[in-house]
């Protein structure tokens, strides 16, 4: 219990620290957000619209008040459009959520199995060439695969789609269509970073007395694989694969403008492209917090799943 | 933390990076280039490496020297359109090796041009992600306390950030301001501190308990004159393997920046804006070869960036874990 409370206590200081950090970024844009508003107001005109803004207080003042208005998910206005920034992100975020989360489940179903046959015939022919593969795929970037995707089973073969999305309730046959290239795009690198950490893991995993034992018990390879082995190798794969949603979610951004997937990227992207400044800091915001959010809850699920590290932090106390 | 052990091979004063083996761990690499072969001392002259790593060095030597002399290659203006004839047209059209792109402009000549700017952005983001990286973790590691404290605290909150999130939003902070070729080169570069600073600082740390540094103390030498002439020579080895993925991990991102627009001006030859040119073509259906030759340069590259790294990772035994 100590040590959530102590996670949980360190999570708001990291926070504190994002928030903060997205938050003075992006007041260095150079220009001024008034100019880009209104560009020819007076000078008095200007000064009665910063102050409407709050853009004559001082900055750490600025930061609370935005970081109120942000905690509430109204990120502000936007500077150009004059519309509440919040209604996009929460269209944006589900897509990206999906993309990331297809993604995630693809790699490991892939990785999974390629990586405990890996390991369990080591050495061979199918290992060697697994192997190498893997290692070709972790230098084709996701968006190239995608590009090439849409080329031979969008372009020439017409099998499926490669723009556009569909909401999962709408149609979910329709939604799975045209999220599958995607998600194998923005896979294709976690696979083999995947594959070839559980397969060092399972080799060393494989050599330990208990698996000699169980094969002396005379068990079935495949029990051994997956009910001994498996458990005890996995656990600096599944800390890659949650550290790893930071590199999906970068990816994300650009397999969602190769695919045209509305999500947070894509947007991220459009603000950039359209200066929209304050809907940039709440997207740049909005990612790190729940990237943050998301790790510092694997970490605390560490210590509430696995009895080792509990032990270990008691034995020290 | 990685703490010295008791068993530490070297006890001697020398500065060299001490003779480790192929680690255990390295099986997972399987490459065959860093199994030393004893019984072939011809090979050991050419560096122990295999024939794979040679291949990669042979490549990226090719597109270094390609992008240093394509000014005076005889190549055509990788800007002109001459005439757009060779407009979307495939290899070897009208005798151009690669064909043309969309706009007709010869295609071998964007991707050696593109060579260069690819390659500077990739080299020179990682140059000062090396510099202000190494020099921040060699500090904190050297130090440690409260220096240490504070520096991981600053890498905790770049860490925070999906990288090329981050990246997104420096090269809006910066575009304006600096050139756009800059631009890319500190909005990438100030993404790869981080990690360069991580294991600089993870080295450092088990290098600076050492006996020769203790040694070099003890005659009265200054932290500075430690750090660099005791410490640093130890710690670049690790950190020269994860530079090597990190020109792989930029020139990607530079192709990934390019593709949402925020790359360097479209006129301009990179590998991403090859892509980035080719894409509506790709998406008709009418000619993908321009989409492939950018892809080509970018997987070829990273392909070998990656072998050589790993090549430098088995030798001086940079753990996976430290990074």
């Amino acid at each position: 219990m100590r040590t959530i409370v102590k996670k949980l206590i360190q999570l708001v200081v990291v926070l504190f620290f994002v928030t903060f950090f997205s938050f003075s970024l992006l007041k260095l844009i150079p220009g001024d957000p008034v100019d880009s508003l209104k560009p020819f107001a007076t000078p008095e005109q200007k000064a009665a619209i910063r102050a409407e803004l709050g853009l004559d207080k001082p900055f750490f003042t600025q930061y609370s008040d935005w970081l109120k208005a942000f905690v509430k998910g109204d990120p502000g206005r936007d500077y150009s459009t004059n519309e509440p920034v919040k209604i996009g992100i929460g269209k944006a975020l589900p897509v990206t959520l999906q993309l990331v989360f297809y993604a995630q489940i693809l790699a490991l179903v892939i990785a999974l199995p390629l990586g405990i046959l890996t390991a369990y015939k080591s050495g061979t022919w199918f290992d060697k060439i697994t192997n190498t593969s893997a290692f070709g795929l972790l230098a084709l970037p996701g968006f190239v695969l995608g590009l090439i995707l849409i080329y031979f089973l969008g372009v020439k073969a017409k099998v499926l789609p490669t723009q556009q999305y569909v909401p999962f309730g709408q149609n979910v046959g329709e939604h799975f269509k045209h999220m599958i290239l995607p998600a194998i795009s923005l896979a294709v690198g976690q696979i083999a970073i995947y594959m070839r950490l559980l397969r060092s893991d399972m080799i060393q995993t494989l050599q330990e007395d208990f698996i000699t034992m169980a094969k002396a018990k005379g068990l079935t390879n495949r029990r051994i694989l997956l009910r001994h082995a498996l458990r005890p190798s996995s656990f600096s794969l599944l800390t890659v694969a949650a550290l790893n949603v930071g590199a999906l979610i970068g990816g994300a951004v650009v397999i969602e403008q190769v695919f045209q997937l509305p999500g947070l990227g894509l947007k991220l992207v459009q603000a950039i492209a359209t200066r929209q400044y304050v809907a940039l800091q709440a997207y740049v915001a909005i990612i790190a917090v729940a990237y943050v959010a998301f790790n510092a809850l694997v970490d605390i699920l560490y210590v509430v799943l696995d009895p080792r590290i509990r032990h270990a932090r008691a034995v020290a106390r | 933390m990685p703490e010295p052990s008791p068993d530490s091979p070297v006890a001697s004063l020398s500065t060299e990076a001490p003779t480790t083996g192929v680690p255990a761990g390295a099986v997972e690499l399987q490459i065959a280039a860093a199994e030393v072969d004893a019984d072939r001392p011809a090979r050991r002259k050419l560096g122990g490496l295999g024939i794979g790593a040679w291949l990669c060095i042979a490549w990226l030597t090719l597109i270094t020297v390609g992008a240093l002399l394509a000014p005076i290659l005889p190549l055509d203006d990788p800007n002109d359109t001459l005439g757009g004839i060779i407009a979307n047209r495939g290899f070897g059209a009208g005798g151009h090796l690669l064909g043309g792109d969309s706009s007709g402009r010869d295609l071998l000549s964007r991707t050696i041009f593109g060579a260069r700017n690819s390659l500077t952005v990739g080299f020179g983001a990682i140059i000062i992600g090396t510099v202000v990286g190494g020099l921040l973790g060699l500090i904190a590691g050297y130090y440690r306390g409260r220096i240490d404290t504070f520096i991981v605290g600053l890498l905790d909150v770049l860490l925070s950030f999906p990288a090329l999130v981050l990246a997104l939003a420096l090269v809006a902070v910066l575009q304006n301001r600096v050139s756009a070729l800059l631009t890319l080169v500190l909005a990438l570069g100030v993404i790869s501190i981080p990690v360069l600073a991580r294991i600089t600082r993870a080295n450092a740390l088990v290098w600076s308990q050492r006996e020769f540094v203790m040694a070099a103390r003890a005659q009265g030498a200054r932290d500075w004159r430690i750090m660099i002439r005791e410490v640093l020579p130890n710690v670049l080895p690790s950190a020269f393997s994860i530079a090597l993925l990190g020109v792989a991990v930029v020139i990607v991102a530079e192709a990934g920046l390019a593709l949402v627009g925020v790359g360097l001006s479209t006129q301009s030859p990179t590998w991403g804006n090859i892509i980035t040119d080719g894409q509506a073509d790709l998406t008709s259906g009418t000619t993908p070869h321009i989409v492939f030759v950018g892809a080509a340069m970018v997987f070829l590259t990273v392909l070998a960036l990656n072998y050589l790294g790993d090549v430098v990772r088995a030798r001086f035994d940079v753990r996976e874990a430290a990074i």
